[in-house]
């Protein structure tokens, strides 16, 4: 045995008392360390998963990208996973009992879609063509319109208006009405015809005040033509603070004029977009 | 032949105000073989000057050529295994190890370079060191001499160029300080073992080639008592 080893374990036997006590605070060390690292790696986890269930599992959103800009998008090296999504309008929900929610509000996504946003299936299944739909399962519960698997509903979907105003208004702006009489119309209309093929629990994102029940399709990302836009939400392979320039840069240089972070999710990896609050935190 | 070669050696001690010259601009050479006694008051620099030949302190300025390699030129690892094989270090409260039996302390140095240790010449020691019986014993269960025994033959082992003694008797009584002494002299005669050693003891020093004084960190005198 090595002399120095065997240095080490004399005087280890002879101070027995000293050993076990300090055998004791190793031990009650890497436990400590171990249980502090354990706490704040699963915390993060816990954070990590919270999010992706409240929000959905995406890293940056490009919005209102064309074909030729979702193409570079899909091909980018740092893209993992690809989700389209389409805000495709309002129609109008014959026999509502919600006199505050009349609307149907029509989105849709690709299949990457219904697995990355928090939206749970209570019956039927998800749509797998364009004229498919899962509608909310609150139209049947609030609205108290019932609508069975099978059904074939048409809807004239548009946008909503003030009779005089014009931009939009989205799923987030409450019903717009004035002495108890509603002061906003749907125009742009088209007709669309849909399947019901399944129903599902009201999206976390739809807010109580929200004037449409949500109802979800599918987007044929080979159906979409040159002059449409849809949204681009993407799960990155590496997950890390270049992530923000990577995203800024691809944007920048396929003119794509509009890109967000979920910062929700991003944070819980250590990638903040506000450098004061990054010099807060590591300076 | 020159063994030990001191170059304008200084040591500083504090800084500013507050600062102690250990060593002030010590310069000389000893002779292979020589056996060298350095002298001096309490404080005069004797320990420091010892501690900077044996690579154990670093110096302030200047330079220190033991068998002309320059020992503060080589790195930390390379000064402390050239201490092990070159220097050999008696001190006056034996630093041994009191957990190692008398042979693991002699044999300490060749077993950290993790070589064979010479059975025939550990022999010679313990034969030479009168420790034949005492070999299994540990540090604790010797007297004084035998202790300081022990520190020279640890020192002997590796065959070293230079054995560098600080106060090697200041522990002992006379009769076993002059066993001590004689052994070292012996060793320096018969085997041509350079020898400094530090004393306060007048005696011990006049038994030296060569008796150098030191004072307020210079040399005061260096005097060849047997060319």
């Amino acid at each position: 045995m090595n002399i120095v080893n065997k240095l080490t374990l004399r005087h280890l036997r002879q101070n027995k008392r000293r050993t076990l006590v300090t055998i004791i605070g190793v031990v009650i060390s890497v436990a400590m360390l171990t249980a502090v690292a354990t706490i704040a790696v699963s915390f993060l986890d816990l954070m990590q998963r919270q999010s992706i269930a409240d929000n959905g599992e995406w890293h940056v959103l490009y919005m209102d990208v064309d074909k030729e800009q979702l193409e570079a998008i899909k091909n980018d090296e740092a893209t993992k996973e690809l989700i389209i999504s389409r805000d495709l309008g309002f129609a109008q929900l014959e026999g509502s009992q919600n006199d505050n929610k009349p609307y149907l509000f029509i989105k849709e996504y690709n299949t990457q879609g219904f697995e990355n946003f928090p939206i749970v299936l209570s019956k039927g299944r998800f749509p797998q063509a364009a004229n498919e739909v899962v509608i909310s399962e609150d139209i049947a519960l609030n609205a108290k319109v019932v609508y069975e698997i099978g059904d074939t509903v048409t809807l004239g979907v548009g946008d909503r208006f003030t009779t005089d105003g014009e931009d939009p208004f989205q799923q987030g702006v409450s019903l717009q009405m004035e002495n108890g009489e509603i002061t906003e119309v749907l125009k742009n209309e088209k007709t669309v015809n849909y399947t019901i093929v399944g129903t599902i629990k009201r999206p976390m994102w739809e807010p109580a005040w929200a004037p449409g029940y949500t109802i979800l399709s599918y987007v044929d990302e080979s159906l979409i033509g040159v002059e449409d836009t849809v949204h681009a939400a993407v799960v990155f392979k590496k997950v890390n603070n270049s992530l923000l320039a990577h995203a800024e840069d691809l944007a920048k240089k396929n003119n794509i004029e509009s890109c967000s972070y979920n910062y929700n999710l991003l944070r819980y990896y250590g990638v903040i977009g506000s450098d004061d609050l990054r010099t807060t935190l590591f300076s | 032949m020159d063994i030990l070669k001191i170059d304008h050696l200084s040591k500083l001690y504090g800084k500013g105000e507050t600062a102690v010259k250990a060593l002030d601009d010590v310069s000389l050479t000893i002779k292979k073989g020589e056996f060298v006694a350095i002298i001096g008051p309490s404080g005069s620099g004797k320990s420091t000057l010892l501690h900077m030949l044996g690579g154990v302190d670093k110096p302030t300025s200047g330079k220190v050529f033991v068998d002309n390699t320059d020992i503060y030129n080589l790195n930390e690892t390379q000064l402390a295994i050239f201490r092990r094989r070159q220097i050999g270090l008696i001190y006056q409260f034996y630093n041994l190890i009191p957990v190692l039996t008398v042979e693991e302390n002699i044999t300490l140095p060749v077993l950290l370079d993790e070589h064979k240790v010479d059975k025939k010449q550990l022999g010679e020691i313990v034969k030479t060191l009168n420790l034949q019986s005492r070999l299994n014993h540990l540090p604790n269960q010797l007297s004084g001499g035998q202790q300081q025994r022990v520190s020279i033959g640890r020192a002997l082992i590796s065959n070293p160029a230079l054995m560098l003694a600080d106060e090697p008797t200041g522990n002992l009584d006379s009769e076993n300080s002059k066993e001590i002494i004689d052994l070292l002299k012996m060793f320096n005669k018969n085997y041509n073992q350079t020898l400094i050693i530090i004393t306060h003891d007048e005696r011990i020093a006049l038994q030296a080639d060569r008796i150098i004084t030191i004072k307020d960190g210079r040399i005061a005198k260096d005097e060849v008592i047997r060319p």
